[in-house]
């Protein structure tokens, strides 16, 4: 794994973009609009004033907003492109985690920082939610750091060449991925931004903090894909095409699929959601995850 | 042609519409929904996401008062259009559009609001001002160099600069006001939740203007954390009947009816695409699309939806009220019925069916009732159903309740029928 300069971080950061936008774009045709709407609704939006609120938080209220975009960036940092990564960190995978415990306190601020009623109970939804999978996520995370016996991401590569962890890790995969879209407040974990309280985090926000805010929810969804890729679909492992071709192929294979499959189901309301989370999903991780030892001692 | 008109004219391919439906103007929303979705236009969820407000039908006295409200917390470039003919729509939405784009009209609009605030501002909010005229001066001068077009004022337009303060008192007006704080909001009042642990009490008013809410309701809350501890009902500015589209036939008008019904529902549930879904079949039979071919497109909804077990999960345990079948309002002594969502949904899906499959005539045959006010819930019946539950679950609850009006022509009535009974 060569780690390059940080000069190359707004590679990362256009990376990051387009994915986000591809992301956009095909949820726009699925909905039945057109390929450019994602660019429509940009240019309204940098068309649109931004919004000031009596007494708001506004120091919290646009670092909530603007800051989702830079936790995916700051997830996509331990992210290797084929065999270079801008920080080969020793422990990685935790990092990767910290960032989406970052995303806790960048939508509860976005949600309080308004101080309006809608905005508020959105925040509360995430909390929540957050509660529901952060939990499920973690140990999720955990099986392929067991599986290649290390936190760093370079080594949990290394250590599906030959079979992916997906093979034999699926519970984990399926649970990562469905945190991932919890933690990007998309589809049905979208209830901190839902119509029924007037978009909730997003209820107060226009102009320029709201591009911020739903360009933060797509690169959150494709930074995670991306860790997908490197946690169970082997990196940049694949025949023929250079192993960064391979990375990014499969982290817009894994971006799709999100996008699609997210839109079949209904909102799952947050507070029910705890109790699934936690009496289903978190003993069947951790299942996942005792198989996962069990392999890793017995081999 | 400059950067602000390039921009602009993208920006008007999905201009974001707030949608604002007066009692009595269910036909006119209708038309407007399906008039946004032809254009690729945006429904908005609130104010701040707006950039047209459309107000359909004509709006009486008190519901006047909460559109300026929420006229003056849209951000701009704005503009609104009154629609109160579902003819009128195509024309009212080119309106919106050629008003969007005129920079000279969006301009001197938002130097009309920057006066009226300025005046009032506290100290805070006049340094922000002041630091965003100064910001506002610079890009003017980078974009007046693009003025190729031969406009004057173009490029004058002020793009994402912050001088709003347009929210003042409408989502603070309800706090207790005996404590003076800055920016002039008092502290929320203290309160024993239904745990007994103390928490913040505050006043929150649910609708007129909400996505997918009956028109003209306010529901409004005393909310702890988002449990709803106690709530008042009433229609603002109620009127008789409910202003639905007349087909002239009236298979499609409980058709019509219904899937609209199951729209709202499903979009309240969080479920965007099979409520679009349930919207084309209701501007489907609209468009006068030949019957069995909607009877096919509801089996295929309703397939849908009973399939989803999440839908299910999410609806089961909640509630509402109905009334007996073959009841209506004026009829003394008529039943009321705790309806679960799930069912009522079922319910809703079964009647349009039948509605689609019935024969020419009558409906009087298949047992429905029409869609007239004889299924009405009066607003008082709703904070019993509602009290003690979070405001995802109210919110479903109005849903699923269907038509929500003040029965004017026996109010008195229906209301003591009501308390009777419950």
């Amino acid at each position: 794994m060569v780690t390059v300069s940080v000069a190359w971080a707004p590679l990362a950061l256009l990376l990051v973009v387009a994915a986000a936008w591809w992301a956009a774009c095909l949820d726009a045709v699925v909905s039945g609009g057109r390929w450019g709407a994602p660019a429509a609704e940009a240019a309204r939006l940098l068309r649109q004033r931004r919004r000031t609120l009596l007494a708001a938080d506004r120091l919290l209220w646009r670092l909530g907003g603007g800051g989702l975009l830079v936790a995916a960036l700051l997830m996509v940092a331990v992210i290797p492109l084929g065999r270079w990564t801008l920080s080969d960190l020793g422990v990685g995978v935790v990092w990767f985690n910290a960032m989406d415990v970052l995303v806790w306190a960048l939508v509860w601020m976005a949600g309080w920082g308004a101080n309006s009623t809608h905005a508020l109970v959105g925040g509360y939804r995430f909390l929540a939610q957050a509660l529901a999978y952060e939990l499920p996520l973690m140990f999720a995370l955990t099986a392929p750091a067991v599986g290649a016996g290390s936190l760093r991401v370079a080594d949990v590569i290394a250590a599906q060449h030959g079979l992916w962890f997906v093979v034999w890790m699926p519970v984990a995969f399926v649970v990562f991925c469905a945190c991932v879209v919890a933690f990007s407040v998309q589809g049905p974990f979208a209830a901190a931004a839902a119509a029924d309280i007037g978009g909730g985090v997003l209820a107060e926000v226009s102009g320029v903090d709201r591009l911020l805010l739903l360009a933060g929810r797509y690169a959150l969804l494709a930074a995670g894909s991306a860790f997908a890729v490197v946690a169970f679909f082997g990196g940049g492992d694949g025949p023929w095409l250079p192993d960064w071709v391979w990375t990014l192929v499969k982290t817009f294979a894994v971006l799709s699929v999100l996008v699609l499959v997210r839109r079949r189901v209904p909102l799952l309301r947050p507070d029910r959601l705890v109790e699934v989370g936690w009496v289903l999903v978190l003993p069947l991780t951790l299942l996942q995850l005792l198989v996962v030892s069990v392999v890793v001692v017995v081999r | 042609m400059g950067l602000n008109e390039l921009l602009g004219r993208w920006a008007v391919r999905r201009a974001h519409v707030l949608v604002i439906e007066v009692p009595g103007a269910a036909g006119v929303r209708m038309a407007v929904e399906r008039g946004l979705t032809a254009r690729s236009w945006v429904q908005a969820t609130s104010p701040a996401e707006a950039d047209v407000l459309a107000v359909c039908g004509s709006a009486g006295p008190r519901m006047s008062v909460v559109i300026a409200a929420v006229w003056d917390q849209m951000p701009g470039p704005r503009t609104r259009v009154d629609v109160v003919g579902s003819a009128g729509v195509p024309a009212a939405l080119n309106a919106a559009a050629v008003a969007l784009l005129d920079s000279d009209a969006q301009r001197s609009d938002a130097t009309s609001r920057l006066g009226s605030w300025t005046d009032t501002d506290d100290e805070r909010d006049a340094g922000d001002e002041n630091d965003d005229d100064h910001q506002r001066d610079e890009s003017n001068g980078n974009d007046g160099n693009d003025g190729n077009d031969g406009e004057a004022s173009h490029g004058d337009m002020d793009i994402g600069e912050d001088h709003g303060h347009m929210d003042m008192g409408e989502d603070h007006g309800d706090m207790a006001m005996d404590m003076p704080m800055p920016g002039g909001i008092g502290l929320a009042e203290g309160g024993q939740d239904r745990d007994g642990l103390e928490m913040d009490v505050l006043h929150v008013p649910l609708g007129p203007v909400l996505p997918h809410w009956p028109p003209g309701l306010v529901l409004t809350c005393t909310l702890q954390g988002d449990v709803v501890v106690q709530a008042t009902a009433e229609i603002v500015d109620p009127v008789a009947g409910r202003g639905l589209p007349v087909t002239g036939d009236a298979r499609r008008d409980v058709l019509v009816d219904r899937c609209d019904d199951v729209a709202r529902l499903l979009a309240v549930a969080g479920w965007g695409s099979a409520a679009a879904q349930a919207r084309q079949l209701r501007d489907d039979a609209l468009d006068g699309v030949a019957l069995p071919v909607c009877a096919a497109g509801v089996a295929r909804l309703t397939r849908r939806v009973t399939r989803s077990r999440v839908l299910g999960w999410s609806l089961r345990g909640l509630c509402t009220a109905t009334r007996a079948p073959g009841q209506d309002s004026s009829a003394a002594g008529s039943d009321v019925l705790a309806v679960e969502l799930p069912d009522r949904l079922r319910g809703w899906l079964e009647e349009a069916a039948a509605a689609a499959a019935a024969p020419t005539g009558s409906l009087a045959g298949v047992g429905l009732t029409d869609v007239a006010f004889t299924d009405a819930i009066p607003p008082v019946a709703l904070p019993q159903l509602v009290t003690g539950l979070d405001l995802a679950a109210v919110r479903l609850i109005v849903a699923g309740t269907g038509v929500v009006a003040d029965l004017t022509a026996s109010a008195a009535g229906a209301r003591a029928r009501w308390r009777r009974t419950w």
